[in-house]
């Protein structure tokens, strides 16, 4: 078959081009403008999973510690600080791994339905956790932290007499 | 051919293909964003899922959390927060008491019963609107509260989201194709209390139908209420529930959008000490000492527990019972009453088989005797050693034993544990099982078994146990400073004071004061659970009194001697074949001094095993006579006695009596002193003239016996024993011993000191009257004893008496005929022996030492009801100063014409009479002898009747059974005039005040440990059970309550003419009360007996000074650790707030291997013959209706505070099948509340089982107290958690239909609190952190706090 050289195949208009490349700039855009959320739904699982873990690791250590001691380091805002990774595994502070640093503070005495009197063996227990693992002061602002809360049972011994 | 458009038209551009490839690109991105958004989507709820499930793990945490916490509060804050400064401030110790689903805390208020304390808070272990009750808080009392809860229930399946079923059962399909499934219960398998094909279910466990419950046959909700969780981690529960819609419309905490619900959790707790411990339980038999002589006496004589066969020892763990559950299982693991003994040895052995450590041997399970003579080798259980069950599991899914068959055993029976077994057992079954033993105070508990002080001697199981006793860096228990070695090293038994020392000191003079009730700044620390002191109760003197001797009855009988345990040694002199010791001649063997309190001038005193006098007697013999030209006496009259009496010659003969009766035999090394005799003292004088004739007494005499009971006369375990060693010479070696002679009345060991010199009495005249004889006077006057310590004349006791002055005939010189002549004018000769064996023949003796017509007159026990001690020679014993108001002249003291008045008594003699001699116009039917060595025809002895008294008013025993008590008593009671306390004596031996010494008989010995009546060989531990000695405090059951000492300073004594001593606050014939039917009870056995039935059912109890000691159980492993023994059964089996499910099974398992003697007092003629009869007293325990006396307790909704309360519940008996029982015998009681009228029935009268003594009615609390608990160390936590997600439109309240469950976790955790033995270890004597508060000072200190918890095993529940 044999094509006359009017059959030469013309350019895309600039119309075209302009209309066609800014339909792809806008799905592009859109695309991308998508990426952050789904970045941080993922990195939200991965908190979510990563706090389970965290939690339930502190928890284990802090119901055989004397909390007599954790309660006086929070509220001198000394308590130990621990490091975890993605997955939640406590790992050192230098560690490349190291994502996440928690602090505990064990909160108030809780009083059980019908008591007139603390329970000095169950308490709230804080844990606040940051990304921001290189700064100490990260554990003093609401915003750069999440707190989970619980209640914990001590197992250890507590010598101290009962005070309100 | 139809043309394209582009060949149509050539000139056409590709319009829109840009658009297309564009929109290609747009609708790839779509596609790759999409499918990012999905992954991200299933990236979230993976995690969702997977932190779900952590939060549901951490949420189950939360409910064992609570339920630790709970734990923890109700058992760490018992004691003062601070210590007292002054009254105002002073508070009190409180107690706990655990049972499935609760914890109590008890004080010392006094509840409605006026002799247990009322509750001040109850921890629920199970997911309630109100996890602690106390009165202030909830507005009504405990019951009111439980009885609320259970209400609850009753509207569960109304109110979803509400409550929740913590045993709903989970669908296993066994076969998919046919459909076959089964539910899988995660608490309790209803199954369980059904037949199990044709055999029995578990025993005692059933619950009620109930349809608003929903329980069927195949049902068992255990519902609960929810706890909610919110964000923030507060926890609240619903107000209501209506439709599906949870309200927390009354809630103090409610959730919001701020808040909202996040979980919720539901748990309940169960209490793992309700349930049979699989590594410490076997298949019990019971065993007890013998009492009577009676085929099954004789039979428990022949066969002892072997050594290692545990689950015949008496208290332990082993001797609880796994048939009441297995019997669910399989028929050939059902133990009947009425089964063949063949079978029984089959099936026991299948029983072994399945415990870790219980071998197979010895007795078989109590079905061969062991030993059928002293010398044959007993057999041992061979040491078994297995690991202990990790889990119930692995009992029944051990592969060693699948399937399980006995074909060498059981004749082929098969017996098999399959999955329907497990799924229904396991609720009644733990391996894990562990009860705290710290006392009421939550301070240690005293151990019973006695260590040598020296670490070096000690076996591996006094090693064993002093490792249980040991913690806060002390040792709790009492030690002997020192033991026997020779004649000049005897230990420290062998002394008065010589154990108050070391440790001793620290538990008598201060803790066992504060335990009971000694002031601490004025104000006493009350019993925690029940309120007052026994000090309060008993006052200081007699609460000292009880104290010393429970502490005596311990420190040298129990783990006296240890041999063929790898460390040889005797605490008390021993009997030979003890390495390291040496004992000549046996001097003192086995006896002990009692021990004597030295603080605050209190003389109370220990029995001990050394001898007390209860009866002085003083014969007057004729020496000489008037002769004829030949020299033969003068008798016109012919009647066998010299007419006319030159020379007398008077001599004492004092009647040793120790109450501390049983194997082993013994002998004390005892000098006996009269300190008021001198010249002139005790003489004569002519009727019919002024003047008075000296006898010429030794100045202040002293004798020295401790020639071997039995050496001479036998009987040396029996109570009156001993006298005939005072006519031996002392210090000997040798059967082969000699007599005593006269010579000049000094030689403590060589003469026998205590008679006059001959005098002339030729100047007195023949009386007027007729039939007078020649009368002469007895002065009389004070007659002071003191027993001393042969080895270094120690005072051990003062006895006072006063000898009236009696007018008597001078004694006649008997003369019998030619053939017979032997007129024993010389005292010595009176003293027989065998000439060949050495031997002093009690045959002989008794017709030689008091001849016919001699005059005897004694001062004895009184055992008048105005006396202080009515009769009760542990009175005589117990006082260190006794005075002259203990004793009265014999009732013929003052008859002229009563040639012998004395009851002098020996109790080997029983049915042969004493000596002395009375004419048979008497009446009353003779104890003639032999002839051997010449009687009068017309003269008998005396027979037992005559020395002897009756513990039980107008009963007349068999001369085989005569009661070992003072001359005259007719019934021993109390002051208020009811029946007292005594025990039915060992084997054969009679009845008697005793102290229920522990029991060394062993096979070695066999039979004859309990049926002889002082053999005894040593053994190298064939036989040797801890357990078996003392397995509880119970043991101290006859110790007297009512002895009232007062301070006597030995070390500056009171002249012995101003002995004093309480006499009018004695109160006699009462012991310890350890059992809930004394003989004096008439209170019915549902209501509250008071001190009108004893005096130990006064406020406190009695019973609570057992809390004060263990034994701890080391064999065959450590089932006891510091502070806790595993395998005890709570008491408390009630489970709330599921109270229409009862669970006793425990208690079944406890009773099942243990029983109860009653004898009718009909039966005295038989129950101690010489003869073996056939006649049963023992029964079995009716576990059934016997728990009707527990149900009255939790009807009430109220538990048992301590596990001595057991001693307040009726055993119901039950005859065992195929024994004879007494004609008199009342049949069993149907009704628990019968149960006081057929052990006493009238108690004015003897027609019921007075027969029994106070030991054996305590008996079988004695190996059940220590196999029961009201604490438990070790619980099991069942819970629900839910993860949720309430929806948006529903974040203030729980919409079951809209909220979504996100995630379920069920299972169970096993934890445990424990205590570190090595707490406190290294902070003794720094003066800081010791906290022990052993001290005034101290004493508001508790050891709760010390607890720790570990969780054991965490277990889900996926079926």
């Amino acid at each position: 078959m044999k094509f006359s050289t009017s059959d030469r195949q013309r350019g895309f208009s600039l119309v075209e081009v302009t209309v066609a490349l800014g339909i792809c700039a806008t799905g592009i855009l859109l695309t991308v403008a998508m990426l952050p959320s789904i970045l941080n739904s993922v990195g939200e699982s991965v908190d979510r999973n990563a706090y389970a873990r965290i939690k339930q690791s502190l928890s284990s250590q802090y119901a055989m510690m004397d909390w007599e001691i954790l309660e006086e380091n929070s509220r001198n805002n000394t308590s130990d600080r621990y490091y975890f990774d993605f997955d939640g595994t406590e790992v050192p502070r230098d560690s490349f791994e190291a994502a996440y640093a928690a602090q505990i503070r064990v909160g108030d005495r809780r009083t059980l339905s019908g008591d007139d009197r603390h329970n000095r063996f169950i308490r709230f227990l804080e844990i606040r956790i940051t990304r921001d693992i290189e700064d100490d002061k990260a554990f003093e602002d609401p915003e750069r932290y999440d707190q989970l809360t619980t209640s914990l049972g001590n197992e250890a011994k507590l010598e101290e007499q009962y005070r309100d | 051919m139809k043309k394209t458009r582009k060949q149509n038209h050539p000139e056409s551009r590709p319009e829109g293909a840009a658009l297309i490839i564009v929109l290609s690109v747009i609708s790839l991105l779509i596609i790759l964003v999409l499918g990012l958004l999905s992954l991200t989507t299933n990236e979230q709820r993976s995690s969702a899922a997977f932190a779900d499930t952590v939060d549901s793990r951490a949420l189950s945490e939360l409910a064992v959390d609570l339920v630790i916490a709970q734990i923890r509060k109700a058992t760490e804050e018992n004691s003062p927060e601070k210590k007292p400064t002054s009254k105002t401030n002073f508070a009190q110790h409180q107690t706990w008491a655990s049972q499935p689903g609760m914890i109590r805390v008890f004080g010392t208020e006094e509840d409605s019963s006026g002799v247990r304390a009322e509750p001040v808070a109850a921890y629920k272990l199970y997911s309630d609107d109100r996890l602690v009750w106390k009165e202030s808080t909830a507005g009504q009392n405990l019951p009111a509260e439980l009885g609320e809860d259970r209400a609850d229930l009753s509207r569960w399946k109304d109110k979803p989201g509400l409550f929740t079923d913590m045993n709903e059962p989970g669908r296993v399909v066994l076969d998919a194709e046919t459909g076959d499934s089964r539910l899988v219960f995660p608490i309790i398998n209803p199954a369980a209390s059904q037949q199990n094909g044709s055999g029995p279910g578990i025993a005692g466990f059933s619950y009620d139908m109930d349809s608003d419950l929903g329980t069927d046959t195949d049902s068992l909700p255990m519902p609960v209420r929810w706890i909610y969780v919110l964000k923030d981690g507060q926890l609240t529960t619903p107000t209501d529930s209506i439709d599906g819609i949870v309200e927390f419309t009354d809630s103090p905490v409610k959730p919001g959008p701020d808040n909202p619900i996040v979980g919720r959790i539901a748990f309940w707790t169960d209490d793992e000490c309700c349930k049979v411990n699989i590594n410490t339980a076997s298949e019990g038999d019971y065993w007890d000492t013998p009492r009577t002589y009676t085929t099954t006496e004789s039979t428990y004589a022949k066969r002892l527990p072997a050594r290692r066969e545990y689950n015949r020892f008496p208290g332990h763990p082993a001797l609880t019972c796994l048939s009441p559950l297995y019997q669910a299982f399989d028929e050939n693991l059902e133990m009947p009453a009425d089964l063949s003994e063949n079978d029984r040895r089959k099936r026991m052995e299948i029983y072994t088989s399945l415990s870790p450590h219980v071998g197979w041997g010895g007795t078989e399970g109590g079905t061969v005797d062991t030993s059928n003579s002293p010398t044959s080798p007993p057999a041992e259980v061979p040491a078994k050693r297995t690991r202990l069950y990790a889990t119930v599991d692995e009992l029944f899914f051990s592969p060693d034993r699948a399937p399980w068959l006995d074909t060498s055993l059981s004749g082929g029976a098969k017996v098999d544990f399959d999955n329907e077994d497990f799924q229904i057992g396991r609720a009644f079954l733990t391996a894990h099982s562990k009860a705290p033993e710290l006392n009421l105070f939550n301070k240690p508990k005293i151990s019973l078994w006695p260590q040598s002080r020296s670490k070096a001697q000690r076996n591996a199981v006094d090693r064993l146990i002093a490792f249980c006793n040991r913690a806060g860096g002390r040792q709790w228990e009492f030690d002997r400073k020192s033991n026997y070695k020779s004649h000049k090293s005897v230990g420290s038994a062998m002394s008065t004071y010589g154990d108050w020392s070391g440790r001793n000191t620290a538990m008598l003079s201060s803790y066992l004061p504060y335990l009971t009730g000694k002031p601490v700044g004025g104000k006493r620390y009350e019993i925690p659970g029940f309120g007052s002191t026994m000090r309060s109760k008993y006052g200081t003197r007699k609460t000292f009194q009880i104290i010393t001797s429970s502490f005596d009855l311990v420190h040298w009988s129990v783990n006296s001697y240890s041999t063929g345990l790898g460390k040889d040694y005797a605490a008390v002199p021993a009997r030979g074949g003890i390495a390291g010791t040496s004992n000549p001649g046996l001097i003192g063997e086995s006896s002990a001094l009692g021990f004597r309190w030295r603080s605050e001038s209190v003389s109370a005193k220990g029995f001990g095993r050394f001898p007390t006098v209860t009866e002085a007697a003083i014969v007057f013999m004729a020496v000489d006579a008037e002769r004829n030209p030949d020299g033969t006496f003068v008798d016109e009259d012919g009647n066998g006695f010299a007419d006319k009496t030159t020379k007398i010659q008077a001599f004492w003969i004092l009647e040793p009596f120790s109450p501390t009766v049983g194997p082993p035999a013994w002998t004390a090394n005892v000098i006996y002193g009269l300190p008021s005799l001198n010249s002139g003292a005790h003489g004569i004088k002519n009727s019919s003239s002024s003047g008075s004739v000296n006898m010429n007494w030794t100045n202040n005499p002293q004798l020295k016996a401790n020639y071997p009971n039995g050496w001479a006369g036998g009987g040396h375990s029996m109570p009156f024993v001993g006298m005939m060693s005072m006519f031996m010479q002392a210090d000997q070696s040798g059967k082969t011993g000699k007599v005593r002679t006269i010579g000049n009345r000094k030689n403590s060991k060589t003469e026998y000191t205590f008679t006059s010199a001959v005098i002339d009495v030729s100047a007195f005249n023949k009386g007027a009257e007729a039939d007078e004889g020649i009368p002469f006077i007895y002065k009389g006057g004070e007659f002071v004893i003191e027993t001393k310590l042969g080895y270094n004349g120690g005072v051990v006791q003062r006895l006072q008496m006063d000898f009236p002055e009696v007018k008597l005939s001078l004694p006649e010189l008997y003369i019998p005929d030619a053939a017979q002549a032997e007129p024993f004018t010389a005292l010595n000769n009176r003293f027989r022996k065998d000439g060949g064996s050495g031997y002093i023949t009690s045959g002989s003796i008794r017709e030689t030492l008091i001849r016919p017509g001699d005059r005897v007159r004694a001062v004895l026990a009184s055992s008048s009801p105005t006396s202080p001690s009515r009769g009760d020679l542990r009175f005589i014993a117990g006082l260190y100063s006794v005075p002259e108001e203990y004793f009265e002249p014999h009732p013929w003291y003052f008859i002229p014409d009563a040639p012998c008045a004395h009851g002098l008594q020996n109790s080997i003699w029983r049915e042969k009479g004493s000596f002395g001699w009375v004419p048979l116009a008497l009446g009353g039917g003779g104890k003639g002898g032999s002839n051997s060595h010449g009687q009068p025809n017309f003269m008998r002895r005396l027979n037992h009747q005559e020395v002897s008294g009756s513990l039980l008013s107008n009963v007349s025993y068999s001369p085989f059974s005569w009661p070992s008590v003072s001359t005259g008593l007719n019934g021993a009671f109390k002051n208020d005039g009811r029946p007292g306390d005594w025990d039915t004596g060992v084997g054969k031996i009679g009845d008697g005040p005793y102290i229920n010494k522990p029991d060394e008989g062993n096979s070695q010995t066999g039979e004859l440990s309990y049926m002889g009546f002082g053999n005894f060989s040593i053994e190298a531990g064939q036989s040797f059970s801890p357990n078996r000695q003392i397995c509880s405090a119970v043991a101290f059951g006859s110790l007297p309550t009512g002895i009232d000492s007062v301070g006597v300073d030995l070390n500056s004594p009171k002249p012995v003419s101003k002995i004093t001593e309480h006499v009018d606050s004695q109160e006699p014939w009462q012991t310890l009360l350890f059992c809930p039917n004394p003989p004096s009870r008439t209170t019915p056995a549902l209501s509250e007996p008071d001190a009108s039935d004893h005096r130990g059912f006064q406020h406190p109890r009695d019973h609570l000074y057992l809390e004060n000691f263990w034994m701890p159980v080391v064999q065959p492993y450590a089932i006891s650790e510091p502070a806790a023994t595993a395998g005890k059964i709570n008491m408390n089996y009630q489970m709330v707030p599921f109270t229409f499910i009862e669970r006793a099974t425990g208690i079944h398992c406890a009773l099942k291997s243990t029983k109860l003697m009653a004898i009718p007092t009909q039966a005295v003629d038989l129950y101690k013959t010489n003869t073996k009869n056939d006649i049963e007293f023992r029964y079995n325990v009716n576990a059934e209706s016997t728990l009707t006396g527990f149900r009255h307790r939790f009807n009430q909704y109220d538990i048992f505070r301590s596990p001595s309360e057991i001693c307040e519940i009726f055993l119901v008996p039950e005859e065992i099948p195929g024994k004879s029982y007494h004609a008199s015998a009342a049949p069993p009681p149907d009704d628990y509340g019968d149960m006081v009228n057929w052990w006493n029935g009238s108690i004015t009268v003897n027609d019921a089982f007075e027969l029994t003594g106070d030991n054996l009615r305590e008996a079988p609390y004695n190996q059940l107290y220590p196999r029961l608990t009201t604490r438990s160390n070790v619980f099991k936590v069942h819970y629900r958690v839910q993860v949720l997600n309430p929806g948006s439109r529903t974040l203030d309240k729980w919409d079951e239909s809209l909220g979504s469950v996100t995630a379920e976790y069920r299972g169970s955790t096993l934890l445990e609190r424990y205590l570190d033995p090595n707490e406190n270890d290294n902070n003794i004597g720094s003066g800081g952190g010791i906290q022990v508060g052993v001290g005034a000072g101290d004493w508001w200190h508790g050891w709760d706090r010390y607890y720790r918890f570990r969780i054991i095993r965490r277990q889900r529940f996926a079926p």
